[in-house]
C-alpha cells in the first residue's frame, strides 16, 4: 500500500502551531497565571516582576485576565463555529439532495439572512437573551451560518450529479447512507476550512460585542479586557499594556485560524 | 412464452427532453421481460437504449418528461412510493451502469462500495459483506482482490473499475440485473470474463445495453433493436442472428467484423428533426417505398415484433 502523504504547506504549521499555543494556555489557564483574575489589590499598577503586564482598574493582575480571557474568546469562538457549521451542514445535505420546495425555502431564507446586517440583530439579540457564553453563542450563530450553508449546498448539489451518487441510488442505498457515508466525506474539505474561518469570525464578532459591553459578564474574555481598558481612558493614560496584549492575542488567534482556513480552501480548489 | 413468469413490462414508454431543444430520446416502446430472460438492446449510439433504462429505475433528470408505465410483477413503477422504489432498486432490479469514470464515489475503499447493496437489501453486517465482495471481485479476476476490497477506487484502471462496477451490480442478487455497456472499455479476455460471469447468472434475469454485437450474440436470449428512439425488432436471439426481419437489424448484422464490415452509409436522424416523416429508417433503407412515409406500426412475424412495411 502506497499511502500518500499530504504535507500541509508552511502557512498551515504556522496556524496550528498559534492554535496549538492558545488551546494549551486555555486549558492550563489555571497553572499559568500567576493570580485569580478577580482577585482585587492595588490599581493601575505598571508592569512588574509581580505584575508581569500590571494591574487594571480593580487591582486585577491583566495578565491573569489575559490568560483566563483565552479561555472564554476560544471556547465561544469554536462553539458558535461548531454551531454555526452544524446548521450550515444539515440545510445544505437536505436542500441540496432533496431540491423542490425545501431547497427554495432554505435558498431564500439563506439571502433573507444574508441581507440582515448581522451585528445589530447580534446585539438585539443578547439584549433580549439572558448574559452569558450560552446566549452570546446562540445570538452569534443565528446570523451566522448563511455563508457556510450557501457554500456548502452548492457543492452538495454539485456531488448529487455525479454518477456514483445515482448509482448508490439505484442500487436502493437508503438515504441517510447516502448522505452521511457519500456526501458528507465529500465535504470535508469545506468543512474543515469554513470552520476555521468561522472560528477566527465569532471570535472577532465576540471581542467586538465585548468591547461594546455587550459580551460576557463576570467572565473575562479579551474583548471584555479590551472594553475596561477604553472606559477607564487607558489609551489617554497612556497604559500600553493594558490595552496592547488583548488586541495581539485576538489578531494572532484570528490569524492562526484563517491560516489554517486559507490553506484548506486552496485544497478545496 | 405466455407460460413463463412476466417480470418487467413496458407499456408505450415514451421519453423526452425539454430542456432547451425538444428531443424524443425514447419512442412507444413496450417489451417484457421473463424471468431468466438474457434480453439485450442494441442499437447504436444515442437510439435511446441507456436512457430506457434509465427511465424504468426513474433516474432522469427532472428535464425529461416519461410517459407510458413500467410494471414490475403488475405493480407501477411510475406510481409507487420512494420507499417501495429504493426495495425495488437495487433489491429487485439493479443497475451497472455505463462508463466507469464517476462511478464510484472516490473517498470509500472498493469492498464496501461493492458491498453496499448487501447492506442494504440482505442484511449483511459490514464485514459479512466485505468477505462476500472479496468473492465477487475474485469471480471477475481482478487479481490481489483482498488488497483491492481495501484500496480506494483511483487505483483501478478503467476496465477493472468496470468490473468492479458489475460485480456492485450483481451483489446483491436481485431478479433483474440492467447492464448498461458492461463491455465498454474492456479487452476480448475481459469480455469473455463478463460473459462468462453473466451466463452464470442462471436465476437473475439480465436486460443488457450494448453495441457490441458479438457479446449481445453470446449471451442474449432474446433481442431488441432500437433504432432512433424507436424499437424496431424484436425477437429470440439465434433467430434475429440467422434471418433479421427488419432492413435496419439485417444492416446492422451485416456490418458485424465477422460479417465483412459491410457498413450501410448514412446516420440516424437527429432527434426531433422534424423533417423525418414515416419510417425513420427510410432514408438509409435500400428497399424503401411509398408507404415509408408513413410511421410503420408493430407487427408480430413468426412470434417476433417487427416495426416494418414490408410485413404487414
Amino acid at each position: 500500500m502506497n499511502k500518500k502523504k499530504r504535507r500541509p504547506n508552511t502557512a498551515t504549521i504556522f496556524g496550528l502551531i498559534i492554535i496549538g499555543f492558545f488551546v494549551v494556555v486555555a486549558l492550563l489557564a489555571e497553572y499559568i497565571a500567576p493570580y485569580d483574575p478577580s482577585a482585587l489589590g492595588t490599581a493601575y499598577l505598571p508592569p512588574s516582576a509581580e505584575h508581569l503586564l500590571g494591574t487594571n482598574d480593580l487591582g486585577q493582575d491583566i495578565f491573569s485576565e489575559l490568560v483566563f480571557g483565552t479561555r472564554v474568546s476560544l471556547v465561544i469562538g469554536i462553539f458558535s463555529a461548531l454551531a454555526v457549521t452544524l446548521i450550515g451542514t444539515v440545510l445544505a445535505l437536505t436542500s441540496g439532495y432533496y431540491g423542490g420546495w425545501w431547497d427554495r425555502l432554505v435558498a431564500a431564507i439563506t439571502d433573507i439572512t444574508m441581507a440582515i446586517p448581522s451585528l445589530p440583530l447580534t446585539m438585539l439579540l443578547i439584549a433580549y437573551l439572558q448574559s452569558g457564553m450560552f446566549s452570546l453563542i446562540i445570538a452569534m450563530s443565528v446570523t451566522a451560518w448563511t455563508g457556510t450553508t450557501r457554500i456548502l449546498r452548492s457543492r452538495v448539489k454539485q456531488i448529487c450529479e455525479q454518477p456514483y451518487i445515482k448509482i448508490e441510488k439505484t442500487l436502493g442505498v437508503r438515504t441517510p447512507v447516502i448522505l452521511f457515508k457519500h456526501i458528507l466525506p465529500n465535504l470535508k474539505d469545506i468543512l474543515l476550512t469554513r470552520m476555521a474561518l468561522s472560528v477566527s469570525g465569532a471570535m472577532m464578532t465576540e471581542s467586538g460585542l465585548s468591547f461594546l459591553g455587550l459580551g460576557t459578564f463576570g467572565q473575562k474574555s479579551w474583548g471584555n479586557i479590551l472594553h475596561f481598558a477604553f472606559f477607564r481612558n487607558s489609551i489617554l493614560r497612556k497604559q500600553v499594556w493594558w490595552y496592547l496584549p488583548p488586541i495581539i492575542c485576538i489578531s494572532i488567534s484570528v490569524l492562526g485560524f484563517m491560516l489554517v482556513g486559507y490553506y484548506g480552501q486552496q485544497r478545496a480548489k | 412464452m405466455n407460460a413463463r413468469e412476466e417480470l418487467l413490462r413496458t407499456e408505450k414508454l415514451s421519453v423526452c427532453f425539454q430542456g432547451g431543444n425538444y428531443v424524443q430520446a425514447v419512442e412507444d416502446v413496450s417489451l417484457s421481460v421473463y424471468k431468466g430472460d438474457k434480453l439485450c438492446i442494441i442499437g447504436e449510439t444515442g437510439s435511446g437504449k441507456s436512457i430506457f433504462l434509465l427511465s424504468i429505475l426513474q433516474l432522469l433528470g427532472k428535464s425529461a418528461k416519461v410517459t407510458g408505465d413500467a410494471l414490475y410483477r403488475g405493480q407501477s413503477l411510475f406510481s409507487a412510493s420512494p420507499k417501495e422504489l429504493d426495495k425495488i432498486r437495487g433489491g429487485k432490479i439493479s443497475y451497472v451502469p455505463q462508463g466507469s469514470g464517476n462511478g464510484m464515489n472516490p473517498l470509500l475503499r472498493n469492498g464496501f462500495q461493492v458491498g453496499e447493496p448487501l447492506m442494504a437489501h440482505c442484511g449483511f453486517s459490514k464485514s459479512e459483506a466485505n468477505t462476500r465482495s472479496i468473492e465477487l471481485l475474485r469471480k471477475f479476476h481482478l487479481g490481489r482482490e483482498e488488497a483491492i476490497a481495501k484500496q480506494y477506487p483511483f487505483t483501478l484502471s478503467g476496465g477493472m473499475r468496470q468490473r468492479v462496477l458489475i460485480a456492485m451490480g450483481v451483489s446483491a442478487e436481485a431478479e433483474i440485473v440492467f447492464a448498461d455497456e458492461p463491455t465498454k472499455g474492456l479487452d476480448e479476455k475481459r469480455i469473455k470474463l463478463v460473459i462468462e460471469a453473466f451466463r452464470e447468472l442462471k436465476k437473475q434475469t439480465l436486460v443488457c445495453v450494448t453495441h457490441d454485437l458479438s457479446f449481445a450474440r453470446s449471451i442474449a436470449s432474446r433481442v431488441s433493436v432500437m433504432y432512433a428512439a424507436n424499437q424496431v425488432e424484436m425477437a429470440d436471439a439465434d433467430e434475429l442472428f440467422s434471418k433479421p426481419l427488419h432492413p435496419y437489424t439485417r444492416d446492422m448484422i451485416a456490418a458485424m467484423p465477422e460479417n465483412g464490415l459491410q457498413f450501410n452509409t448514412g446516420f440516424a436522424p437527429a432527434h426531433g428533426d422534424e423533417k423525418v416523416v414515416g419510417c425513420k429508417y427510410r432514408e438509409r433503407c435500400l428497399e424503401h417505398d411509398s408507404r415509408c412515409l408513413k410511421v410503420p406500426p408493430m407487427v408480430n412475424v413468426q412470434n417476433r415484433q417487427v416495426r416494418c412495411w414490408k410485413y404487414v
